[in-house]
């Protein structure tokens, strides 16, 4: 079955151009440029919040003023003006939808064109799908049969009012406001985002999704998600990410908090193509989120796999912290840079509980005039007896003008504790090239098999639809880089 | 099917020709042998025919089918029918073996008009194909030729080989490494692929393979020439008296 | 004598450096040098924890305490250090006490001509013209306080000059003692080899203390290797275990040119080890191995560049750890490859072996790669000895205290195998066996 949809994938890697770049035209309610106490105060009111989400955002907000834009990334753009940006935007015609019917038809017709059809009779069987555009989440689609199981899946506006409790226990639990840069800021500003519930002993009964667009080419993109499994409790979460073409930077400074109790397991699962800039560098995306999951409890698990093939620059390491004895933290990431994109991105594995497990495998594929960074921390506390992590990571280049680096941290204070790192870089061999073209193969046809090979262990660990879509990326992203 | 005019190649980059004016022809449904010491330049002959990179031809002319092929890709060449069994067959990791016979033998069905294969009907088309080379269905799950033994990879290429069909197969020391038994299976399979339609260049060493597989031809391939040919008897002469005796002949050769 | 002061961590070398009595070679070389680093003093920044490259090894035992500047005249003895001699390098050893040759101690035969061995003010006028063109140039110190510090109080230069298709088959021995006997010193010891077109030499650089004091040393390395040139360079740090030793390995490599470096870290409480190894030529090979053994409080930092600026060339890193006690080892090891650096293989491997439960392992094994044809791989493990191998042999009735003496032992080994000097690999061999606890027989030795 997978080989025929990897066959198929192949094949339709048609277009070379950014297939997602179009704009919808709407009307915007925004703020004003720039950010300050009043912004923050007027975010929370419009949406309605209790006084301790507000806390909350002043807090952050006050936090960030004492903080600097990190430099140590393996990056280089011009530092976004933080007095330029609009820190609220939300289409118009609003405030509350009952039901899709209320959504605005130009919105449901983008995400039809990004094939992410939010009718529910249309949908791809068992995905539910919250969809965010620019700042706001506009639907979420199978709310009731999620609710039947005891799932609570809606925008993170929506849990604030209605499950205000569960929020303000969890929210910055994992990641502190004063975190970082970027977390502080989205901790002060965040718009929306997506929240999910799985209660005690509930299996989800389908997978959860989330899309994100930017569409206003001046505002930046905060939102902030927030996943709770509680005891036993089974949820994957799949998110996708497409902006327009736009010749200017956007920002997108989100946060992601994962909690997992004891024998809960969360499978997160992210296809990032943000617009990554023209073949000279113009334009795209800045990306640069907090990911991180704890496993507070007993054999918890939380796995990531990440598929990142745009933006202009990413910045992310989604983590996990394994606090619980026996849990288990997992990585798996392809990060792919064509053109002048650049990305610093990896992982950390916290090992604080007994016997925790770790595994990373991290594939790099640099092409074009990209430089592309594995970044990772692995770190083995005292008492973490017992415990392993396993890594690998891989990188290939593709052309001679493209960058690719390896920076892993490792550090253990356990002597019953083992680390493995292995890390190689190769090019794509001529030999596999003539290989295959002996066998029939056009040129792109054997690198993008090859491509799909080096990334079969991340690919392997994506639901079947995101594989369908990674593979295609890959195809797309990297035609006419080869030869 | 092929004729081979004065053709000279040298290694991309580099002074010293390996092949210093071969004149061949192969014709439908003949099997020739090439023979030679090493570095007499038998591997890059298969090679510069199947157009790997490494390889740059400074004169001389290519014709499969009454066409020049020397300006096409590899992947052209293969789709004309033309196919290349590598000495060392390249490891793809990831990629798995059936999705690899899959995408090549749709490639050549394409280019000859007929329908692609779905992959059930591809299922159905490998399995008898297997049987050939005593493959089990093992082998198509996993990644082309990574982690094979030596004959494992030899009787994948012929596997690939039989799903292909090609109408000129070059056999590039498909012989070498492998045990009796292995031998046996590889040569019996090319039997069975060989028709009054189809022809073969066994590019090879040693005599033994040709013990199996009957040539009409034989050619001693020396310092870049073809120093001597005839037919099957003559490898025979080879493998009692070594290429020495060659040697000389091959030099007046290419004095003449 | 002066006062041991108490300086401002900020500006420690700096202070240092202004209540040295100031030193003069005469070697126009190094005083061109030394002019150099002093003019930057005041930029001479103290690493903090702040400073990436810093961030894991605190320089508190050296800034909070106070050093004078070691003494040049010293009545250290032959038999202080007798028994790290090599026997294969009788007639070929450098002895420089607190960084100043010491003609009475040294012993250096004839060597083939052209070849030099001894302190820079004495050499000839050839190894004057290499001193000129490379002396500080390899060891870089726009970046680095320690070397610059090294450069601006060293009171004499160690050189090795190898002449052209010279091979010298015994092996060079320098041994570099502070005497820190009386009071906490700090001294800087110096050494410059230059390995001429086709020439082979290996050169073993030794560091001792005397005393029971604390000490400061600052230790710079340069070779030099011509085109095609062979130099294996050892450095063995058995320091007393009150010193705080600091440390830069350069290299820089001519074509075809192959230079083998071993660092074996044995002493002192605070080490930390700079090597860099500019590969600037085609064809040309680094090794970059290192041996570190920490236990009770000890800290032992490596933090290596190996650079391939050039295409066509291959090196190979193995940096091996064994941490027993509260000992804590930090490595980063960083290759890069530059563009246009096609067709490099570049190996690295870091092995840390966690012996007991509160030593600390840190390690951050870095490739930067710009060239897309090319072969680079590293590896880094922390872990333990293999239960599978323990069991082995106490099923053939070893005690498992010993079977872990032993394997720890053998761990040790792959690193001093390869070292071409065998009173060394001996020396070695029993040193580890006594950080091990091993019981090893003279077959044993490698």
């Amino acid at each position: 079955m997978s080989r025929l949809t990897e066959a198929e994938a192949v094949e339709t890697a048609a277009s070379r151009k950014y297939k997602y770049g179009f704009t919808t035209k709407m009307e915007y309610e925004e703020f004003p440029r720039g950010l300050n106490e009043d912004i923050i105060r007027e975010i929370s009111r419009r949406k309605n919040e209790p006084e301790w989400m507000l806390e909350f955002r002043i807090k952050a907000f006050h936090h960030w003023l004492t903080m600097e834009e990190p430099d140590w990334p393996n990056v280089n753009y011009q530092k976004p003006n933080y007095d330029d940006i609009i820190y609220y935007s939300s289409p118009k015609e609003k405030p509350k939808k009952e039901s899709l019917d209320e959504v605005d038809p130009e919105i449901l017709a983008t995400y039809e064109k990004l094939g992410i059809p939010l009718h529910e009779q249309k949908m791809l069987q068992n995905v539910a799908v919250d969809a965010v555009f620019d700042s706001v989440s506009v639907a979420t689609t199978f709310k009731k049969k999620l609710a039947e199981a005891g799932v609570i899946f809606c925008s993170i506006s929506e849990a604030i009012q209605e499950h205000p409790e569960l929020v303000k226990k969890y929210i910055g639990s994992v990641i502190p406001t004063n975190d970082n840069f970027f977390a502080a800021l989205n901790s002060a500003v965040f718009s929306d985002g997506s929240f999910c519930f799985v209660p005690k002993g509930v299996k989800c009964p389908m997978e959860l999704s989330t899309y994100f667009r930017i569409n206003n080419p001046d505002s930046g993109q905060f939102e902030r998600t927030l996943i709770i499994a509680e005891e036993g409790a089974e949820v994957s979460y799949l998110e996708g990410c497409t902006a327009p073409m736009f010749d200017t930077n956007q920002l997108h400074a989100a946060v992601v908090e994962l909690v997992a109790l004891e024998d809960a397991d969360i499978k997160y699962s992210t296809v990032q193509n943000w617009y990554p800039g023209d073949e000279n560098g113009v334009g795209g995306i800045f990306n640069f989120v907090t990911k991180r999951g704890i496993c507070k409890g007993d054999r918890a698990k939380i796995s990531w796999t990440q598929v990142e093939t745009g933006s202009a620059v990413t910045w992310k390491y989604p983590s996990v912290i394994l606090k619980g004895d026996n849990s288990v933290g997992e990585f798996y990431s392809v990060a792919l840079t064509n053109d002048y994109q650049q990305a610093d991105t990896g992982t950390k594995m916290i090992h604080l509980g007994k016997n925790t497990r770790s595994t990373i495998i991290s594939k790099g594929i640099s092409a074009g005039k990209s430089q592309n960074s594995y970044r990772g921390l692995v770190k083995i506390g005292k008492k973490a007896d017992g415990s392993r992590n396993y890594s690998v990571c891989d990188s290939m280049l593709i052309g001679s003008e493209c960058g690719a680096h390896t920076f892993p941290f490792i550090e253990s204070s356990n002597n019953t504790s083992s680390i493995e790192h292995e890390a190689t870089t190769s090019k794509i061999g001529e030999d596999q090239i003539f290989y295959l073209q002996q066998r029939g193969l056009d040129e792109e046809q054997a690198i993008s098999l090859i491509i799909n090979g080096f990334c079969k262990e991340v690919f392997k660990e994506l639901p079947l639809e995101f594989a369908v879509e990674a593979t295609k990326l890959l195809s797309i992203k990297l035609e006419g880089s080869v030869g | 099917m092929l004729k081979i005019i004065d053709l000279h190649a040298r290694v991309e980059g580099e002074e010293i020709e390996i092949l210093k004016g071969i004149n061949l022809e192969i014709n439908k449904g003949e099997v020739h042998a090439i023979m030679g010491p090493n570095g007499s330049g038998k591997s890059t002959l298969a090679k510069v025919i199947a157009g790997h990179p490494a390889y740059e031809v400074t004169s001389g002319q290519v014709l499969f089918e009454g066409e020049d092929i020397l300006e096409m890709d590899p992947d052209e060449r293969a789709r004309l029918g033309l196919f290349l069994a590598f000495q060392y067959p390249v490891e793809v990791p990831g990629v798995s073996n059936s999705m690899l016979i899959r995408e090549a033998v749709n490639a050549v069905r394409k280019e000859r008009g007929q329908e692609e294969f779905d992959p059930l009907e591809f299922e159905d088309f490998i399995i008898d194909k297997l049987k050939l080379v005593e493959m089990d269905e093992k082998f198509l799950d996993r990644s082309v030729n990574a982690g094979f033994s030596g004959g494992e990879k030899k009787r994948n290429e012929i596997l690939q080989l039989a799903a292909m069909e090609p109408r000129l197969s070059l056999l590039d020391e498909t012989d070498s490494g492998l045990d009796i038994d292995a031998l046996r299976i590889v040569s019996e399979g090319i039997n069975k692929l060989r028709s009054s339609e189809n022809s073969f260049m066994l590019v090879t060493h040693y005599q033994r393979i040709l013990n199996y597989i009957k040539p009409d031809k034989v050619h001693v391939l020396i310092n870049g020439r073809i120093a001597k040919s005839g037919g099957s008897e003559l490898a025979l002469e080879l493998e009692d008296q070594g290429y020495d005796w060659l040697v000389g002949d091959a030099h007046v050769n290419g004095e003449a | 004598m002066k006062e041991a002061v108490q300086f401002k961590q900020s500006t420690y070398l700096k202070d240092l450096h202004e209540n040295a009595v100031k030193a003069e070679t005469g070697v126009d070389a190094v005083e061109q040098a030394r002019a150099t680093a002093v003019t930057n003093v005041d930029a001479w920044s103290f690493p903090t924890p702040r400073f990436e490259d810093w961030r894991q090894t605190s320089l508190k035992p050296l800034y909070q305490q106070s050093f004078v500047q070691a003494a040049i005249k010293s009545d250290v003895s032959s038999s202080d250090f007798d028994h790290i001699r090599l026997k294969e390098a009788s007639d070929a050893t450098i002895v420089m006490v607190n960084g100043k040759f010491s003609p009475a101690l040294s012993t250096v035969g004839n060597l083939p001509d052209g070849c030099y061995a001894g302190s820079a003010i004495d050499a000839p006028a050839s190894v004057q013209t290499a001193l000129a063109k490379q002396f500080s140039k390899v060891a870089r110190y726009s970046q680095d306080a320690f070397t610059a510090f090294n450069t601006a109080i060293l009171p004499d230069v160690a050189v090795v000059y190898v002449a052209k298709e010279v091979k010298i088959d015994t092996p060079i021995h320098i041994i570099n003692i502070t005497d820190a006997r009386a009071e906490n010193v700090y001294s800087a010891a110096r050494v410059f080899i230059y390995g001429e077109r086709h020439s082979d030499a290996t050169i073993v650089e030794d560091f001792i203390g005397l005393g029971e004091n604390p000490y400061f040393n600052t230790a710079v390395s340069e070779t030099v290797l011509e085109d095609e040139a062979h130099i294996t360079h050892v450095k063995v740090q058995r320091e007393s275990r009150k010193a705080i030793h600091i440390s830069r390995v350069a290299s820089l490599l001519g074509r075809g040119s192959n230079y083998n470096s071993y660092t074996i870290s044995i002493g002192a409480q605070l080490f930390r080890n700079e090597p860099l190894s500019l590969v600037d030529a085609e064809n040309a090979h680094a090794t970059l191995d290192g041996l570190v053994l920490v236990d009770g409080n000890q800290v032992s930092d490596t933090h290596s560049a190996l650079d391939h600026m050039k295409a066509n060339c291959t090196s190979h890193q193995l940096h091996k750890v064994i941490a027993n006690g509260e000992g804590q080892s930090i490595f980063n090891g960083k290759i890069f490859v530059r563009k246009d650096s096609q067709l490099i293989d570049a190996f690295q491997e870091n092995r840390n072996l966690l012996l007991s439960e509160n030593a600390n392992v840190f390690t951050k094994p870095q490739l930067e790669i710009f060239a897309d044809d090319v072969k680079c791989s590293h590896g880094a493990t922390i872990g333990q000895l293999s239960e599978e191998e323990l069991f082995y042999l106490q099923t053939r009735g070893v005690s498992r205290a010993d079977a872990v003496q032993m394997l720890t032992y053998g761990y040790a080994l792959e690193v001093i195998e390869n070292i071409p000097v065998p009173t060394l690999r001996e020396q070695l061999s029993y040193a580890v066996a006594e950080f091990t606890g091993a019981k090893i027989e003279a077959q044993d030795i490698v």
